[in-house]
């Protein structure tokens, strides 16, 4: 019953897109509050290839979470929480074909280095995949509800997330300067728990996810052939799933790219299949900005005031 | 409209065909811009379009082929005009352009769950990998490995090591609220390790074995390389890390007092005569410094003049006429045999030295036969020979195979016991797993008390694995870790820390 669900709100959502009506937002986003002695805070991240971790202890357990703005909530890796947790109505393969079980639960405590938060909800599903793949141990996912209230300042390149407390207009309370000077500012909105914006590529707007639990940008290859045609294709990949279902994986350079009316091309993406992703977002997503986008700046995101401001490094505008 | 154009290409031989593949496969890429690749590949209405000149070189397309996983016997069919019911089961359809250019063609099929390189996990929560081809990461940065190591700071005091205690001094800093110490020594942590406030600066003691290690401070959160040490490393992400050497050994040379200088070269610097400086103390020379174990062979050089260790009996011929002093660092394993007093020649051959079977002859002794050897920690599988005869070491439970395939198996300070209580009836158990490739007669172990066990050096890291009793693989009943595997039976899993 769910699952059709889901598939209705889809294609609702993808005729509101084709029709220009405004989609409907999803009001209940979570969140949970860091608590501790702080106004500005920053969170020490460890970098892994291109995913960035952060170290926090639940129970008596110390050790890395992802840290991921594409996912809406916290999220645990089952190997290591396997009691008290509560099994979802419905697998989320009615979705995307996986047969896996989700749980969810809720932890009482989870202790960073200078900040903690207390009772947060949590999905359980098995990341192993993961750990494997990188050679990391992975505890779990930190999702956007536990920034959702924050500024958050994204500084791939010192390996640093900040954090600062803001009031109810979306102001900084904090007195200490964060010295970033955002030479980009573009309106952001949040769906499902997560953050898009808008993209202008070959003069079309397309909503894309901010990810950085993504280790590439990634561009839908239904997008139009206005849109596909501005991007150079340098490498394929065949490849077999766990299931020997083979997909098309298509890696290239986005070279008519605007963010925020600045160019970011080139800007490297990969290029497969969303329809899987945009049903568990319930909006239909022409992309995912990752990696390759985060590695071009310093990323502030004021959820409150819905703006995205970025100061760009290296010689990301051309 | 797919084999129409393909006439022009009917005559080549297939000889032709054979021997393109052959150049395909064998030739190197070196010299070929990569710009061609730009046009080659596009999307539209759902398909992905190979846009294929059939005026390409060879070197050409093997790059094409490796660039975007394309088959080169596809690409020599297409290059031949030749469709086959193989080619068109896979999907794949072709038409020629003109006389000169083909098109391949295929429908984007939609990704999976799980595809390796579009990982997707559930949602809301997925991760977006990059398919190991292309960014291939195992784990946090490692120091590279080092045969020597003496330290560079810029004070000597900011950093001390004894008894396996290294002392980190970080002086100034002094309005910081926080500084962590983060290494290689404790996974890159960012909370295990906070140092204290010490005067003017801030000090933290870490227990750690003789080695070459990473590290950074984080002050207030920001990572930061220690600016007192000048040996860094990159720490690939734009800038470096710290590098630290916890000593195992101290070079002493009694008496010369009246020398300007004394160098120390040896096997570990390949002899590098104007290295590693001796400082002077009130009784001679040292030089204390970190060396890898195993056998290392050296000498002195005072003012130019270079002299064995008079210290030091262990000389050997260095094959030029001359001798080196020769010393080691590690435990010696001993490996001895009772009996076979008949045998002329007893030599112990394993994977320690590339089954060599004349390199270690064993010396006979009134009970037997005895060899000594520096062994790393590490899993070993070895065999004695006596007089040309293969056999296990009697005297050593732990075998690895089976019948004339089986060796004995060494396991040299083992970091994990794999241990399993239940099952006393059990005739065999084993266990197999990513250590060992998933071997399916796997490690057996050794049943001592009604408690099965396998002591194994494994490398820091995460490994999946599972117990076979008699046959059947279950999960380590004794570990509480296991995730689920694509056969719905989980694996269980081991972490192995430094």
């Amino acid at each position: 019953m769910r699952v059709w669900l889901v598939k209705i709100r889809f294609l609702f959502c993808r005729v509101c897109l084709v029709f220009l009506l405004p989609v409907p937002l999803i009001s209940d986003h979570p969140h949970v509050e860091p608590l501790g002695d702080f106004q500005s805070v920053t969170i020490t991240l460890k970098r892994v290839g291109r995913l960035f971790l952060i170290e926090a202890r639940i129970g008596d357990q110390t050790g890395n979470f992802v840290f991921d703005t594409g996912a809406s909530k916290l999220v645990l890796n089952r190997t290591y929480f396997r009691t008290n947790l509560i099994p979802v109505d419905e697998p989320a393969g009615g979705i995307t074909g996986n047969v896996e079980k989700v749980y969810q639960t809720q932890v009482e405590r989870i202790d960073l280095a200078n900040f903690h938060y207390e009772h947060v909800d949590a999905d359980v599903i098995n990341l192993g995949h993961i750990e494997n793949r990188r050679g990391v141990k992975i505890l779990g996912l930190f999702g956007m509800s536990l920034f959702r209230n924050m500024e958050m300042v994204i500084d791939l390149g010192r390996s640093e997330l900040r954090l600062h407390r803001i009031d109810r207009e979306g102001k900084r309370i904090s007195t200490v300067t964060d010295s970033v000077k955002a030479n980009i500012s573009c309106p952001i909105k949040e769906t499902g728990g997560v953050v898009f914006l808008q993209v202008c590529i070959a003069g079309k707007m397309l909503d894309f996810c901010l990810d950085t639990g993504a280790e590439a940008n990634v561009l839908s290859n239904t997008s139009s052939k206005k849109v596909l045609g501005t991007v150079t294709i340098t490498r394929r990949s065949d490849l077999t799933g766990s299931g020997s279902v083979a997909t098309e994986v298509l890696y290239g350079t986005m070279n008519d790219c605007l963010i925020g009316n600045v160019p970011f091309h080139p800007m490297k993406t990969m290029i497969t299949g969303m329809d899987a992703l945009a049903m568990a977002y319930n909006y239909p997503l022409s992309g995912v900005l990752g990696y390759d986008f985060f590695e071009k700046g310093i990323v502030c995101i004021n959820l409150v005031k819905k703006e995205l401001g970025m100061c760009l490094v290296r010689e990301a505008a051309q | 409209m797919p084999g129409s154009g393909g006439r022009t290409m009917k005559n080549r031989s297939t000889g032709i065909v054979a021997l393109l593949m052959i150049i395909l496969m064998h030739l190197p890429l070196s010299g070929i811009g990569q710009e061609f690749l730009n046009g080659v590949c596009r999307i539209e209405n759902g398909r992905m379009i190979f846009k294929i000149d059939l005026d390409w070189t060879p070197d050409q397309l093997r790059l094409v082929s490796s660039q975007f996983n394309l088959d080169t016997l596809l690409l020599s069919k297409v290059m031949n005009g030749k469709a086959d019911s193989i080619m068109l089961a896979d999907g794949w359809k072709w038409k020629q352009i003109n006389p000169r250019t083909t098109e391949l063609s295929k429908d984007l099929a939609p990704a999976p769950p799980h595809a390796p390189a579009f990982d997707k996990v559930l949602p809301p929560s997925r991760i977006f990998l990059l398919d190991d081809n292309w960014l291939h990461v195992s784990g946090f940065p490692e120091p590279d490995q080092a045969n020597y190591g003496v330290n560079k700071l810029t004070y000597s005091n900011l950093f001390k090591y004894s008894d396996s205690m290294a002392l980190f001094i970080l002086p100034g800093h002094t309005d910081a609220r926080q500084v962590y110490l983060s290494g290689t020594f404790n996974e890159w942590s960012t909370m295990q390790t906070p140092m204290k406030r010490s005067g003017e600066g801030w000090s933290v003691a870490v227990p750690l074995l003789p080695g070459k290690y990473a590290y950074k401070y984080i002050i207030d959160g920001r990572w930061t390389q220690d600016g007192n040490n000048k040996l860094k490393e990159n720490d690939l992400n734009g800038g470096n890390n710290s590098v630290i050497f916890c000593y195992n050994f101290v070079f002493r040379l009694k008496g010369y007092t009246d020398a300007k200088k004394v160098i120390l070269a040896g096997s570990f610097n390949n002899f590098n005569p104007r290295e590693l400086m001796m400082s002077k103390t009130g009784e001679g020379w040292e030089l204390p410094l970190y060396l890898r174990p195993g056998t290392h062979s050296y000498k002195f050089i005072i003012d130019n003049n270079w002299i064995t260790d008079p210290d030091n009996p262990v000389v050997r011929p260095d094959g030029r006429g001359n001798f080196n002093s020769f010393m080691g660092i590690g435990d010696t394993t001993w490996f001895r045999i009772s009996g076979h007093q008949s045998v002329k020649n007893m030599v112990l051959a394993g994977t320690f030295n590339g089954w060599n079977t004349a390199e270690l002859k064993m010396t006979k002794t009134e009970s037997g036969w005895q060899l000594p050897f520096i062994l790393a920690p590490g899993n070993y599988e070895y065999k004695y020979i006596a007089d040309g005869r293969w056999m296990t070491d009697s005297a050593n439970p732990f075998v690895n195979g089976k019948g004339n395939m089986a060796n004995s198996f060494l396991t040299v300070k083992p970091n994990h016991n794999f241990m399993v209580d239940s099952f006393p009836n059990a005739n065999r158990i084993a266990v197999s797993g990513s250590f060992n490739g998933w071997n399916r007669e796997g490690y057996s172990m050794v049943r001592k008390n009604n408690r099965w066990m396998l002591p194994l050096f494994l490398k820091p890291g995460k490994y999946t694995y599972k117990i076979i009793v008699d046959g059947q693989w279950i999960l380590d009943p004794n570990n509480m870790l296991w995730e689920e595997n694509e056969y719905g039976t989980g694996n269980s899993v081991l972490w192995i820390g430094k």
